[in-house]
């Protein structure tokens, strides 16, 4: 039973078939009518010249294909060293101000004024440089007066 | 479908097609018709058909030595039209802006097919343009589809044949029969 409704299927009836029954006589009465001349001694040139004519545009493409690859080549080779400078750059522009702004907050760091618990050291600090200055003063003092009393003996 | 005359060549032994195929005029006046009509059904263009059935014949006079006869010369022409067919109908949708339909087969071809002389004039009109219609349903048809059923129709080969002309197995080509059909029945005005 299936296998009738499968060949029902693949099998036109009624008008379809002969309608593609007709298309075929059709079909091959058109063919028969182009192909009734006999054929002529060089049949095949045509197709043998198409065939030599794209063997021919073949090499030519793959010519082209292989030229313009060396054409690329320097092109590749130069964009090479272009993703370093990219990658090199934003770290370069991005040091100096971070720098500069890490400076600047130990600047105000610095110049903060000294807590009054402190103060008194602040005062000796201010002192030991004083007497330091004056200290020195003195000992020039003193190599002053021993260079003149050398000058008075031998005189 | 009973009433149609099958054009079918006779079987050839082994022997018989290479000895057939030493003599290349008479393989090329043999099988030009069959080859032609094959391909001018698949594609609706004479000059092209007639292009490729050129190709084919010259694709087989090349490799010629390398046919070992394990198939019929029928089979291994009808393999080497259907991948031409096949190379063809791809490189034209590669050149799709390159108009391919000058030399379609027009109306007037199919109007100069007379399909019965018995047949009153208004009845031959109605047979013509039935024909007309079934040609631009098998345009609509996917490449595999047509292939069967112009392999089926025009050719009148059996499943099995096709299934091995075409490298498909048999429930393929019914599937492609079975759909292929349905969109000329469809497209051929519902009828039958």
């Amino acid at each position: 039973m299936n296998k009738q409704i499968e060949k029902q299927s693949l099998e036109p009836s009624g008008e379809l078939a002969a309608a593609i029954s007709n298309f075929r006589s059709a079909v091959t009465h058109i063919a028969d009518r182009e192909t009734a001349r006999p054929v002529p001694a060089d049949w095949l040139a045509p197709a043998r010249q198409r065939r030599r004519r794209a063997q021919h545009n073949m090499i030519l493409a793959w010519a082209c294909a292989a030229l313009l690859c060396f054409a690329m080549l320097p092109l590749s080779v130069d964009s090479h060293p272009a993703p370093v400078h990219q990658a090199v750059v934003p770290v370069a522009v991005q040091a100096p101000e971070s720098d500069s702004a890490l400076l600047e907050q130990v600047d105000t760091n610095v110049s903060q004024s000294v807590p009054s618990p402190l103060a008194p050291l602040v005062e000796l600090e201010n002192w030991n440089a004083t007497s330091n200055t004056t200290s020195s003063d003195a000992s020039v003092s003193e190599s002053a007066l021993t260079q003149t009393e050398r000058t008075n003996a031998n005189h | 479908m009973g009433h149609i005359v099958s054009t079918e060549l006779p079987p050839l032994t082994q022997e018989q097609t290479v000895l057939e195929l030493s003599d290349f005029d008479e393989v090329v006046r043999l099988y030009r018709p069959r080859i032609f009509r094959f391909v001018m059904a698949s594609l609706g263009d004479r000059d092209v058909a007639e292009s490729l059935t050129q190709d084919c014949f010259l694709k087989a006079f090349n490799a010629r030595h390398q046919f070992r006869g394990e198939s019929s010369l029928s089979t291994w022409l009808t393999r080497i039209a259907l991948n031409l067919v096949r190379d063809h109908l791809r490189s034209r949708r590669i050149r799709f802006w390159q108009k391919t339909r000058d030399t379609a087969l027009d109306l007037v071809d199919i109007s100069d097919w007379i399909p019965d002389t018995t047949v009153s004039a208004e009845t031959a009109y109605l047979q013509r343009e039935r024909v007309k219609e079934i040609w631009r349903a098998v345009d609509e048809l996917s490449h595999q589809q047509r292939m069967v059923f112009i392999l089926r129709f025009v050719e009148e080969m059996e499943l099995s044949e096709i299934a091995e002309k075409t490298g498909m197995n048999a429930s393929t080509v019914k599937s492609h029969l079975y759909r292929a059909l349905r969109i000329v029945r469809e497209q051929a005005g519902g009828q039958a």
